[in-house]
């Protein structure tokens, strides 16, 4: 009789240590990074890139071909800045709350530091 | 009394089978549940890596001297993002997956029979001095 108690008592102790074990894998899981998101960062980031490269090249100074260019390749809220001059740019996309940004500063063919700054929300 | 005492004994062990088959099928519906989440967590990282992989195409399309971007000639470097229509059979040769590409709306390459397009990368360029935008088309 003690040694059938024995036998449970081993099968509840198995089964409390699975339980135990799937309780911390699912913790583990939950805890895995959002890739979808990181995929989103990794491809504003570019496109900004993108932005303040073309800027450069074609030594745009003023907002409104900035804006311009912005709203070809941003469907985001966002704003864009040349030196001190900032213009917001508003979309209908709604839940956006963390914001990517990235500057650049370059000299133009009259020798003027013209500075770029793009922000995108997310 | 021993009836009694058999009948308790019974009933025990009945409620503990009965405790030990909720545990079994708790866990084997936990367990079913994590192996889905951990399935559709696969698909879609395999998508994400599929999108990155055409993302890195479309950034050597336009880094690079070999596709579409242009040869500095003072530095004898590549500008990024200052591109050319260029080796256009290299580019549907090397990359068969793409089907389409548009420089501001216009089609450069179209190869899009019997085929779906599944993603389209945009990016921000510069062409004939001017800022355009490129559209990667890839179907499977």
């Amino acid at each position: 009789m003690n040694k059938n108690r024995g036998l449970f008592f081993t099968i509840d102790g198995l089964f409390a240590l699975i339980f135990i074990t799937i309780l911390l894998f699912s913790f583990n899981m939950s805890t895995t990074t959002n890739t979808d998101k990181d995929l989103e960062k990794i491809i504003i980031t570019s496109r900004i890139s993108d932005l303040l490269i073309t800027s450069q090249l074609l030594e745009i100074d003023n907002l409104k071909d900035l804006e311009k260019n912005y709203n070809k390749l941003f469907e985001n809220k966002g704003y864009v800045k040349i030196d001190s001059k900032l213009k917001e740019i508003n979309s209908k996309s709604k839940n956006e709350n963390q914001l990517i940004s990235q500057s650049i500063k370059y000299i133009n063919s009259s020798n003027k530091v013209i500075y770029i700054e793009i922000g995108v929300y997310y | 009394m021993t009836l009694v005492l058999r009948s308790s004994k019974a009933q025990v062990m009945i409620l503990d089978i009965l405790i030990l088959l909720i545990i079994c099928i708790l866990l084997i519906n936990i367990e079913f549940q994590e192996i889905y989440n951990y399935k559709t967590k696969i698909e879609n990282d395999t998508k994400d890596i599929k999108l990155l992989e055409k993302e890195m195409v479309v950034e050597q399309l336009i880094t690079d001297c070999k596709y579409l971007a242009t040869l500095n000639k003072t530095t004898n470097l590549c500008s990024k993002n200052k591109i050319e229509i260029k080796n256009l059979t290299q580019i549907t040769n090397n990359f068969q997956k793409i089907c389409l590409l548009k420089i501001d709306s216009k089609e450069v390459i179209k190869n899009t029979q019997n085929k779906i397009i599944i993603n389209i990368i945009k990016r921000a360029v510069v062409n004939n001095n001017d800022f355009k935008i490129i559209e990667v088309g890839f179907c499977e």
